[in-house]
């Protein structure tokens, strides 16, 4: 092996057209922290690079990957320490790591993929997130009689996804990697009545240890 | 025209005026005008000429009801005057006019009506035939109401679509609209309200008529603001709903203000149950010359004089059927126009309250008397009124004929629903007599017309809704059903079919937008159209833009009376949708363009990559603008060349039946399948074609990763979970076309270039042809690497996660230069493999062929009957058979003009097969096709000849059947 002198560097499926102000790189991804301009929200976040598994097991249900046992039910959604376990169906669950830097091991077993390079993995935030998601989705991710967090499986902007909902103002998703660039552009583009902008990573973060902070303190929210 | 002086019940703002131009002159709104009232205001009466005959037609309703007042703006036809908010600067024409509104040249068809019965279009100029292309040409020339101009704007205003979840859904924003939203809501459920009005408050909005001593716009104002106030309601005014379909989904377009973010979007509600209260309108009277302008409903006149301060008339005569036409009288004349006579249909059952102020304010009223004919051209000036029992007749002076026969409910909603409808003999109106599971009805269309009642009616229908949707409201709703059932009923409608005397060649109007006539329905019924959904296509009622508003009712109970068909037994016409109009840019929605992209799309892009659609894939086809890619396939027969092909179907198969699971599907016995070895295999479907072909390797114990071809990838998870669903098997299966890019790196160097980003060893020993290894490339990409040879010569695929694609073709473009790598597109590839005669399904496989006919039954275990493999008994059956279509390859004779793919293979005059794939091979040095042809013609040495015509000369090509192996047919540069 002789050549080797270009640059390492995994590269997300989205690119927002906008001035990234702070980046960093971590397990070989280039990460924007913050986008200049970012506004008031609501915001477009990509976190394409967070890590990804699928688990499928006859007894999905008794797994506890990370720790966190898998919901009972499809649909249901467990956040904990960081991870999300999201029960897909009968035998499947995807695992997203939302918090923390650290990049986890793939837990042992046959029945663990990592899938983190498969999918675009965007986070819609702050105020008016569900207006934004009127725009390119006919889910009802935030019926209120279901509860949330939880998991939509259905077409956003007539693709499938992996919709969580976390809250009235975060839904995070996932699609098929391939459709990255051009989904972003065109949620961007449709949801542009509602002041969608890109935002940097940092956005997400800080959310997320609000969110689950408050998620701690509330004895009245679903178990975990 | 001044503005009337300011009242409560006004919607403009007078001090804010807007300029616009009319016709190329100049004229003056105000802010909260539509286009209509504007035009109004400025005198306009002659908006538009009719279709047919080039009448002249004014404004009629204020809802969009007609074509009559479709104008073009700013060069956009088709825009409803009478729903579209005046913008400054807009420039307004009419349509459907050669000269002036007033003086149109076509006026003159008028007369020639004659020549124009129900279902000319079908029956006349037909004969002798060649003569109707002339006709037609100049019919449509002389048709149809706008002219659309290719050359303006490109605006696309749809550019949005919002999709709405609710637990109610309520059509109609009129008190019995807002009463149901303000009942669903007390359950706590999310409550979407739809009015297509710029404002709430139905027919309460512009109303002065005291109610327990408050005015009833007052107490529209008054619903609103609670419904404003109440968090789990939404509201969306200026949102015609265009339909009300199953499972409750409500859809619509949003009409957006002046600097909103379009000019109007599509809007869809999922809601769990629906409230219907669309309300009523005024149901036009058929009468001589209904169509002049100046005639128009009561309450158009009265809106225009409460809402947009504009006076409607100097003397009006009013010829009605319902009591709103009685209170229209009153507060018209309070607002200044000299009302002549109040004639009504009805000859008792008046509210005797308005009869009184009728009489007050010195009114002559004369019930049992309607209009028969009204007077002028360009506008009206006068009326003949006639007794219902067709006794005497009067003439009266006017400007202003304010005519209808009584209401009718607005049944769109209802209709395109599904809602079973019936005619009431009570209220005159069709009427639900069946609903959908969780669609309710409320307010004036139940024939209502107390308001209290109405919003009885609401309130009960929103409860029920609410309840429907899962909130337990028992007791309210036991409570508003008293309500309900201790309010006034519904009152009695108006009955006239048309006015009395009417003449059977009587040019009074059922329906504006087509020019449908009275004489029009008698002579579809004559000819034996005599049901209303049949006159309707053969006469075009209710087939413009209008649909059913104006011809709606009318139809049905003039067939009827024609007929005499008793009323009970009356039957209406479906109402189509879209209720009301959208633009088509509208229906077209934002242009979604999603669609995916590979990892290496902007890499290949800076290179010159040309892309084409592959399914939901953008990918490279060429790199030069030569479409023959010469140099491309040059230097991967020559050098060495790398394939973006990432779409590549990518899975992993485990678990202890994940190999039962692989025999099923494929034809080959995939128990052969060994570590580090890449076992070829295609799957067939039930009759033996062939569906998908791959490589399948095992990683682990019970543990595979396999190929399968682009197209197929989406599919091939459920195609193993449907034949595998009765075994009960444990497997499981994960898609990673996604997760892994894939380069296919190409040519005699090919090993070259990989040797110098990898430390593994690549000698043809230790990685022969067929291998499989997981190798580290570069600064520690893990790579899964195959040695295979699609395109004919030593390659490896190279299977990466998608985030290192980038990094791994920047490594092998640096690596590969300095033997002149150059990237190959999807068309290169797909000559270099049909060189070597590989096939690609669907190109060189189709239904007709089995997995044997294309030579590739050497894959088939055919031993193997204890797995069931998918098309195993059709291969079986169909092996012994002849005469089918079997692929071959074929030297083509030179000629003038080559034949192309999908040429068809003849012999004689027997058409044999086709051209599936042909090129002309640098290569090779002559041009070489694919083809599937029967089995007679199959044997090699044979000729045949092949026929093309593509630009309409026809040409014949010989051509010798040789084997489908062109190229290297030993494999030894596979091997290499």
């Amino acid at each position: 092996m002789t050549a080797t002198a270009t640059a390492r560097i995994r590269r997300s499926p989205v690119r927002f057209d906008a001035t990234a102000l702070e980046r960093t790189s971590r397990d070989g991804w280039d990460i924007v922290r913050r986008y200049s301009d970012e506004g008031g929200g609501p915001w477009l976040v990509d976190l394409s690079h967070r890590c990804r598994w699928d688990l499928q097991h006859p007894d999905v249900g008794n797994q506890r990957p990370f720790g966190v046992p898998v919901p009972s039910k499809p649909g249901e959604v467990a956040i904990s320490d960081g991870f999300a376990v999201n029960r897909m169906n009968r035998t499947q669950a995807s695992l997203w790591h939302l918090g923390g830097n650290d990049r986890p091991a793939t837990p042992s077993g046959v029945g663990f993929t990592e899938t983190t390079d498969g999918h675009c993995m965007l986070a819609f935030l702050g105020p008016e997130t569900a207006s934004v998601f009127e725009h390119l989705s006919d889910l009802d991710v935030f019926d209120p009689e279901r509860g949330l967090p939880r998991l939509v499986q259905g077409p956003v902007l007539h693709v499938p996804c992996q919709v969580v909902a976390l809250g009235s103002n975060a839904v995070i998703l996932t699609l098929s990697r391939g459709y990255g660039r051009t989904f972003a552009e065109a949620a961007l583009q449709f949801a542009r009545p509602c002041g969608l902008r890109p935002a940097g990573e940092a956005r997400f973060d800080e959310w997320f240890v609000r969110w689950a902070s408050t998620r701690s303190s509330d004895p009245s929210l679903p178990s975990r | 025209m001044a503005r009337l002086p300011a009242s409560p019940t006004q919607r403009i703002d007078p001090s804010r005026p807007i300029r616009f131009r009319y016709w190329g002159g100049e004229a003056e709104g105000v802010a909260g005008d539509t286009v209509a009232s504007a035009l109004y205001a400025a005198g306009v009466r002659v908006f538009s000429r009719s279709l047919k005959y080039h009448r002249p037609r004014g404004l009629y309703g204020l809802d969009g009801e007609s074509a009559n007042t479709f104008v073009a703006i700013d060069g956009v036809p088709n825009e409803a005057a009478e729903t579209t908010l005046l913008r400054p600067g807009m420039a307004i024409a009419a349509q459907n006019v050669r000269g002036s509104p007033e003086r149109d040249l076509y006026g003159i068809l008028d007369r020639f009506d004659g020549l124009m019965p129900a279902g000319f279009y079908y029956r006349l100029f037909h004969r002798p035939a060649r003569l109707w292309p002339f006709f037609q040409e100049r019919l449509r020339a002389m048709a149809g109401v706008g002219v659309l101009q290719p050359s303006g704007s490109r605006e696309r205003p749809g550019r949005f679509e919002r999709y709405l979840n609710a637990e109610v859904a309520v059509v109609g924003g009129g008190p019995a609209g807002m009463a149901a939203a303000l009942a669903a809501a007390e359950g706590g459920g999310r409550v979407c309200l739809f009015e297509r009005r710029l404002h709430l408050g139905g027919h309460l909005d512009w109303r002065t008529r005291l109610v327990d001593g408050q005015p009833l716009h007052r107490r529209a104002t008054e619903l609103a603001a609670r419904v404003a106030a109440c968090p789990n309601i939404r509201v969306f005014t200026h949102a015609p709903v265009t339909g009300v379909w199953g499972e409750n989904l409500v859809t619509g377009f949003l009409i957006c203000p002046e600097g909103g973010i379009a000019r109007e979007y599509h809007y869809e509600c999922r809601a769990r149950s629906v409230v219907v209260a669309s309300g009523c309108t005024e149901r036009p009277l058929v009468f001589e010359h209904n169509d002049r302008p100046g005639v128009m409903p009561a309450t158009t006149a009265w809106r225009l004089a409460a809402s947009y301060g504009v006076l409607p008339g100097r003397r009006a005569v009013f010829a009605g059927g319902d009591d709103s036409s009685l209170e229209a009288a009153i507060e018209l004349a309070g607002y200044g126009v000299e009302v002549a006579a109040v004639a009504d249909a009805r000859a008792e059952g008046h509210d005797p309250e308005l009869v009184a102020a009728i009489g007050e304010a010195g009114i002559r009223f004369l019930p049992g008397w309607t209009a028969g004919a009204a007077r002028g051209t360009n506008r009206v000036t006068g009326v003949e009124l006639r007794r219902i029992d067709g006794g005497r007749a009067e003439e009266l002076r006017c400007d202003l004929l304010l005519a209808n026969a009584g209401l009718q409910s607005l049944i769109g909603p209802l209709s395109t629903l599904k809602a079973q409808l019936g005619y009431c003999t009570r209220t005159g109106m069709f009427q639900p007599t069946r609903l959908p599971e969780r669609a309710f009805v409320a307010g004036s269309m139940l024939g209502l017309r107390d308001v209290a009642a109405i919003e009885a009616s609401g309130r009960l229908a929103g409860l029920e809704a609410a309840a429907a949707a899962g909130w337990d409201a028992e007791s309210q709703i036991r409570e508003a059903r008293d309500a309900v059932r201790n309010a006034p009923g519904p009152a009695a409608g108006c009955f006239l079919a048309c006015a009395p005397g009417i003449g059977r060649g009587a040019k009074a109007f059922v329906d504006f937008d087509e020019d449908g006539s009275y004489k029009n329905v008698v002579e579809s019924a004559q000819q034996g159209f005599d049901v209303p959904e049949l006159a309707k296509r053969f006469g075009g009622f209710g087939l413009g833009p209008g649909q059913y508003h104006v011809p709606g009712q009318n139809l049905a109970m003039i067939m009827a009376a024609l007929a005499g068909t008793p009323l009970d037994q009356l039957s209406g016409t479906t109402v189509r949708p879209p209720l009301v109009p959208p633009r088509l840019a509208t229906l077209a929605g934002p242009g979604l363009a999603v669609h995916k992209e590979t990892p290496l799309h902007d890499a290949q892009a800076a290179l010159g990559a040309i892309f084409r659609n592959a399914g939901a894939w953008h990918r490279a086809r060429y790199f030069s603008t030569d479409l023959s890619c010469r140099e491309e396939i040059r230097n991967v027969r020559a050098n060495v060349g790398v394939l973006d092909s990432s779409p590549l179907g990518k899975f992993r198969i485990y678990g202890p039946d994940a190999q039962k699971a692989l025999q099923r599907v494929y034809v080959s016995d995939m128990s052969k399948t060994k570590p580090g070895r890449c076992k070829y295999s295609a799957m067939c479907n039930d009759t033996g074609n062939l569906m998908d072909d791959g490589v399948v390797v095992e990683i682990g114990p019970g543990d595979y990763y396999f190929t399968t071809s682009s197209a197929r990838a989406g599919a091939t998870v459920e195609w193993f979970r449907y034949h595998t669903r009765h075994d009960g098997w444990e497997y499981q299966l994960v898609n990673l076309t996604d997760t892994l890019g894939s380069l296919n790196l190409a040519g005699p160097n090919a090993r070259k270039v990989l040797a110098k980003i990898t430390d593994a060893d690549l000698s043809n020993a230790a990685f022969p042809y067929m291998g499989y290894r997981e190798i580290v490339v570069g600064d520690g990409v893990p790579v899964r690497c195959l040695r295979l040879g699609f395109v004919g010569e030593l390659s490896y695929e190279l299977h990466a996660p998608s985030s290192y694609c980038g990094y791994l073709w920047d490594l092998i473009m640096a690596a590969g230069a300095e033997f002149g790598i150059r990237p190959f597109g999807l068309e290169a590839q797909s000559c270099l493999r049909a060189e070597k005669g590989h096939v690609i399904i669907g190109t060189e496989s189709e239904q007709r062929v089995t997995l044997t006919d294309i030579g590739m039954g050497f894959l088939w275990d055919s031993k193997d009957t204890a797995s069931k493999k998918v098309g195993a008994p059709a291969l079986r059956h169909a092996s012994g058979q002849t005469d089918r279509l079997k692929l071959v390859g074929l030297r083509i004779d030179q000629a003038e003009r080559r034949p192309e793919d999908g040429d068809i293979v003849i012999d004689g005059t027997e058409v044999v097969g086709y051209l599936c794939t042909t090129r002309m091979s640098e290569t090779l040095g002559w041009q070489y096709g694919l083809a599937l042809i029967t089995d007679r013609h199959a044997p090699e040495g044979g000729t045949v000849q092949i026929y093309s015509n593509p630009r309409g000369t026809p040409s014949v090509t010989h051509g010798t059947v040789v084997a489908p192996h062109f190229y290297d047919p030993e494999g030894a540069r596979l091997r290499a």
